[in-house]
């Protein structure tokens, strides 16, 4: 078979591209760390964490892998954790109060849901997952810059689903009074 | 939860048509008044437990209204959510301790209610005591979009310059002029040749909403060529004669008899210039909230409920449409030239020579090169620019929208 040159040098130019695609997302790996949201996060039981976010009688203590929505201390040094419960129809904490995160800190998001499957996406950013009831999403994020980031709910999750939204504000360190 | 700084993505919408909805209804609304006091109809338009009456409570000192009432598909609701009361007197909300944390936040109006954090606790109360007289709307932060909204009308007053307007039956339909409630007044001009209807072809207001036993005058402003006033219907017999166009001409009206009485002007009834008289309180009546008729007067005011919703901002602009239109236009002229040349060139020498451009099998082979010989070139440079356009594509996809796009998960 004969090859034209013109031929040869597109067919290399091909593999070339191709190699540099995968390049690309192994770069993105190892470079910036960018990571996928998956499944280390474990599970947790929606019923009682309903219960335990809307009546007093029952506490999150109960719950297994959960704690009480909010922003508490990490292990590592400037780390924090966010507990969120998305629910019908608001992000806790988020649409009410706020997330409030310091500046430069590695925040690591526990995220589940107590009734449907929900949207958990910082608008304009790549942190955009999905919080299943029964699964806690587990994903760390650092925030460079201070300023304030709308949480929207991007699965349809019924008639309000509209109107489901938070906000995270990023503050700087001097801010931020600490987590719990 | 309110952000003042940031432009919702709702808001820039409800801006762009707000501000159509405004301009338009600015022309249409001319010299209309009877809006001082916030419309309760509108503010409550989406609330679950409103139907539309302000409940009575005057002569009470002592009010009291549930926070976390059932509604709005929830316990999400002040009830009742709108109440009338006496200048004077003490208002209390008091917490059913339902359906999450709630607070009282004026809208809008004399009395700053302010009951400070969201709280859920049962037995959490606030209270206000109202001395100015005056609609004061508010309602609750978290639940604002759900509907958790109420209105306090304090005193004798007119809610949102009439709760309700007459049904003038379409007649205003397609008119400029809008619509003013002058009950109460003795006496109400009508201008003729009011700016609206594409020209100065209304009658402003259109709609009105008299007492018996007013006087209306019709002033012609000089404007919009000859009028005159017609009934088309209704217990009045109106009649000012032939149209003539002089600026100072006036008619008159005394409406005895209650009902509606539909008007026109002769010459431009076809283009709009009509209006309508309801005499009397016994007239068919809609929430004045509809619009329906006369077109829109009430304003809503564009940006007046941006800044409730839990707001964030859209990245960027749209520059990248337009560099994506510039890449796949050029690609398109790269295209059509390159394959224009091959064309030309394939038909090349027909203009000038005589022989067929294409040689016949019987005239014989005239040169003969090697596979090698021939370049594509025409071909090469379509690949060319498709890796191009993949590596375009590649490059913005990965490098600016992905990894452009910060924060990104990183564990």
């Amino acid at each position: 078979m004969e090859v034209h040159r013109f031929e040869s040098v597109w067919a290399v130019v091909s593999v070339v591209l191709i190699v540099a695609w995968i390049g690309t997302v192994t770069y993105g790996a190892i470079g910036p760390g960018i990571a996928m949201v998956d499944g280390s996060g474990g599970e947790a039981d929606a019923a009682l964490i309903e219960k335990a976010r809307t009546n007093d009688s029952v506490s999150f203590d109960e719950v297994d892998g959960f704690r009480a929505p909010g922003v508490y201390n990490g292990t590592g040094e400037n780390s924090y954790n966010v507990y969120v419960v998305a629910y019908q129809f608001a992000f806790e904490p988020g649409s009410i109060d706020p997330i409030r995160v310091p500046k430069g800190a590695n925040v690591t998001f526990y995220l589940t849901s107590e009734d449907v499957v929900h949207g958990f996406e910082l608008v304009g950013t790549n942190v955009n997952t999905m919080a299943i009831p029964g699964q806690i999403g587990q994903f760390t994020v650092e925030f460079e810059e201070a300023g304030t980031y709308g949480i929207i709910c991007n699965e349809y999750c019924g008639a309000q689903h509209h109107n489901m939204a938070g906000q995270l504000r990023v503050v700087n360190e001097s801010e931020f009074g600490g987590g719990n | 939860m309110r952000n003042d700084g940031g432009v919702t993505r709702r808001s820039i919408l409800r801006g762009a048509a707000g501000g159509t909805a405004a301009t338009l209804s600015l022309s249409a609304v001319g010299s209309a008044g009877a809006q001082e006091s916030p419309d309760v109809e509108k503010w409550l338009s989406e609330t679950g437990n409103y139907d539309g009456t302000v409940v009575d409570r005057t002569g009470q000192d002592e009010v009291t209204i549930d926070v976390g009432a059932p509604g709005n598909e929830g316990n999400l609701a002040f009830g009742p959510a709108a109440v009338r009361i006496d200048p004077g007197t003490t208002v209390t909300w008091e917490w059913t301790g339902k359906g999450g944390p709630h607070n009282v936040q004026t809208k809008k109006g004399p009395a700053n209610l302010d009951s400070g954090q969201p709280v859920p606790d049962e037995g959490t109360t606030y209270q206000h005591t109202f001395e100015a007289e005056g609609v004061t709307t508010y309602y609750c932060n978290p639940h604002r979009t759900l509907g958790m909204k109420g209105a306090i009308v304090v005193g004798d007053i007119q809610v949102g310059g009439g709760a309700v307007r007459p049904d003038f039956g379409g007649w205003l339909a397609e008119s400029d002029g809008g619509y003013e409630d002058a009950r109460g007044q003795e006496e109400v001009i009508v201008d003729v040749g009011a700016p609206g209807n594409d020209g100065n072809l209304a009658f402003s207001p259109a709609g009105l909403w008299i007492e018996p036993g007013t006087t209306v005058r019709w002033e012609w402003t000089g404007q919009g060529g000859p009028h005159n006033v017609l009934t088309e219907e209704g217990p009045a017999d109106l009649d000012s004669g032939q149209a003539v166009p002089d600026e100072g001409t006036t008619y008159e009206h005394t409406f005895e008899e209650g009902g509606i009485t539909t008007y026109y002007c002769n010459p431009h009834r076809t283009l709009g210039m009509k209006g309508a008289v309801a005499v009397g309180d016994d007239v068919p009546t809609v929430a004045a909230g509809d619009g329906g008729d006369v077109g829109d007067d009430v304003g809503d005011d564009p940006g007046d409920e941006a800044g409730g919703d839990s707001g964030f901002a859209l990245p960027g602009g749209q520059p990248e449409i337009s560099i994506l239109l510039a890449t796949f236009g050029i690609t398109a002229v790269a295209v059509f030239s390159v394959l224009a040349s091959e064309y030309r060139g394939a038909l090349g020498g027909t203009a000038d020579a005589e022989e067929p451009a294409w040689p016949s099998a019987e005239d014989g082979i005239e040169r003969e090169i090697d596979h090698d010989e021939f370049d594509p070139t025409g071909t090469a440079s379509l690949i060319a620019l498709y890796f191009l356009i993949l590596v375009g594509l590649w490059f913005f996809m990965y490098f600016v929208e992905f990894l452009g796009n910060g924060p990104t998960v990183i564990g």
